[in-house]
């Protein structure tokens, strides 16, 4: 829908105005999670894609971030510096933050796992940076921050969209699902503009974030041929096409140029 | 009369006030950190922190504003003697309630859920982008048709206003064409620069005074990056440079237009002291808010630069209505010893 999101704005405004109804397409609804059909992995024939995300170039300079306007995280923030996470090069030359999936190429549909993704507000920092979950899958958003207050705003072009407040409460915790793929949803903090996230959403779970080490791994999946993305927030979007078969593991890379 | 004026003044500047602090709110993003409406996080006093404090302030500048307008319109109901005067004061604090309701649509349909499914149903679209960009936009233009009123209120309430001495020579119907021409253009622009603002195209043209190294940006060929890491579509990518394009020849047609209006004032109406301090003012305007709008880009929408560019242009659309009033005013003075009528004709009386 991001070809047309500027030509249905226009149609917004006018049909706003008309108190018009029109149904929205059906192209746009995700599947709820109990619609799809039961898992099929065949263990036995499984392959694995592996790789990992290098960085060729010099590293940008991550700032430091400042909390000026939050007390209890700028003291925090004295006593342990936080740098923004944009682009990190990890020692060995490869890069940290990149969201690795199967963009294309399966077969099936899979419903949505039980594990909850856990996604922390701590310091005024969201805790992970980058994370990848399935549509209908738990997405549990916890507020570490006692005494501080966030809200906590999902910026989709999907409907994947929300927007409330979290107190800073002791054991306080709110869990949603998001209804539909998007890479990425982001998730910025409004009360406090240094705070940005993003959220992978997929109707399936072969997705990865490389970490440390710049390494991502997918596994299960049903042999045949795929295109495998990696997403970085600075540096975009670079594809590859990957066939395995049964029970192969193929190694990738990727690379993103500073 | 003297005090009422004085009050329809300070409304005025109060809605100046609220324009500043709108533009506080979006220049800052801080348009959703107070998820809820109207209250804020479920109380008059949320703790005033980061976009907190801009989103809260904008709200309660829009409460003492809106009180304001509505005591304004009062006292012209029991006070004022021109029946139109009257309206129009109504007329105001209906727009600025259409305001705040329009204001905390705006949120809500970002945050409510049950208000959004009704609102995508309504509009026909997938997602809620479009739809916050529609109340966006509306919330920001009526915003400015409220200054325009109070603008108006304080000058036709004005000792000025109300004496009715003049020794203009005649105000030549080019003159008021001019005039009206310009709140038409200032007005489109503003509507544009809002668009412009809430579709986020004010740097999607990178450089000023040309656009992509050209007079005219290369709309067949713009550079678009498939693989950015929130890529969006050519058409869009269009969309949004034709709106910032057309912001910047709006801003061209506005200065034509004020040194049209401001031309003749200077030149056969020097006597006309009102007259000339508005067009001077206007001037001054114009050339402020085009440094400003070019150093919006230079400064990557630096939040001090892009509010007063806000700003500026609302009081230059004000100054633009204020001048429309007097062009009218002081013709009608000019139809004496069929003052009377004339008066009656147009509605711009006593």
């Amino acid at each position: 829908m991001k070809n047309s999101h500027l030509a249905l704005f226009v149609a917004a405004l006018l049909l706003i105005a008309a108190g018009c109804a029109k149904k929205e397409p059906e192209a746009e609804k995700a599947p709820a999670a109990e619609e799809v059909a039961a898992p099929k992995i065949d263990e036995a024939t499984a392959a694995t894609i592996t790789g990992k995300v290098h960085f060729e170039g010099t590293a940008p300079e991550m700032k430091k971030v400042e909390m000026p306007t939050e007390a209890v995280c700028h003291t925090k923030t004295q006593q342990e510096p936080v740098h923004t996470e944009t682009v990190i090069v990890n020692d060995d030359k490869t890069l940290r933050n990149v969201f690795v999936y199967v963009k294309e190429g399966l077969q099936q549909k899979l419903p949505a796992p039980k594990e909850v993704v856990v996604f922390d507000q701590r310091s005024c920092w969201y805790h992970p940076h980058v994370v990848g979950i399935q549509v209908g899958q738990p997405f549990k958003i916890l507020n570490s921050d006692v005494g501080v207050l966030h809200n906590i705003h999902a910026v989709s072009e999907k409907r994947n969209g929300f927007n409330f407040g979290m107190p800073g409460k002791e054991g306080i915790a709110v869990t949603r699902e998001f209804r539909a793929p998007e890479v990425m949803v982001r998730i910025k903090c409004d009360v406090h503009s240094w705070m940005g996230a993003y959220v992978g959403v997929l109707d399936h779970p072969y997705h990865s974030v490389t970490g440390p080490d710049g390494t991502f791994q997918l596994k299960t999946l049903p042999p045949g041929q795929y295109v495998i993305e990696a997403w970085h927030e600075r540096y975009g979007t670079a594809t590859q096409n990957v066939t395995v078969g049964p029970k192969e593991t193929k190694e990738i890379s990727f690379t993103f140029k500073g | 009369m003297e005090r009422l004026n004085g009050f329809a003044l300070l409304t005025a500047a109060a809605t100046v006030g609220l324009i500043v602090a709108g533009a506080a709110v979006t220049s800052t993003g801080s348009g959703d950190a107070v998820p809820d409406w109207p209250l804020s996080y479920g109380g008059f006093f949320p703790p005033m922190v980061g976009g907190v404090l801009y989103e809260h302030t904008h709200r309660l500048v829009a409460g003492v504003t809106g009180l304001l307008i509505a005591l304004l319109a009062f006292w012209l109901w029991r006070r004022e003697s021109r029946p139109w005067v009257r309206w129009l004061g109504l007329g105001a604090v209906l727009v600025v309630l259409a305001q705040a309701l329009l204001g905390g649509l705006r949120v809500l349909v970002v945050s409510d859920e049950t208000l959004q499914e009704v609102a995508l149903n309504a509009a026909g679209v997938s997602h809620v982008t479009p739809v916050r960009i529609a109340f966006s936009v509306a919330h920001a233009s009526l915003a400015q048709i409220v200054l325009c009123l109070t603008f108006a209120l304080a000058t036709v309430t004005s000792p000025r206003w109300l004496s009715g001495t003049g020794s203009s020579r005649g105000i030549s119907n080019r003159l008021k064409s001019g005039a009206t021409v310009l709140i038409v253009l200032l007005f489109g622009q503003l509507l544009l620069g809002a668009l412009m603002r809430h579709l986020g195209a004010g740097l999607v043209i990178p450089d000023f005074p040309l656009s992509f190294g050209r007079l005219v940006p290369p709309l067949a060929d713009l550079p678009n990056d498939p693989n950015a890491p929130f890529a969006i579509a050519d058409e869009e990518l269009r969309l949004k440079v034709l709106v910032h394009f057309a912001h910047r020849v709006g801003a061209l047609a506005v200065a034509v237009a004020v040194l049209f209006v401001a031309w003749p004032i200077f030149r056969n109406h020097r006597d006309e002291r009102r007259l000339v301090k508005l067009a001077a003012g206007m001037l001054g305007l114009t050339a402020a808010q085009v440094v400003l709008g070019a150093s919006v880009i230079w400064s990557q929408k630096a939040v001090a630069i892009t509010v007063a560019h806000v700003a500026f242009g609302a009081v230059l659309l004000g100054s633009g209505v204020v001048l429309w009033l007097w062009t009218r005013r002081l013709s009608a003075e000019e139809a004496r010893p069929s003052f009377a009528f004339a008066l009656r004709q147009t509605g711009v009386s006593r």
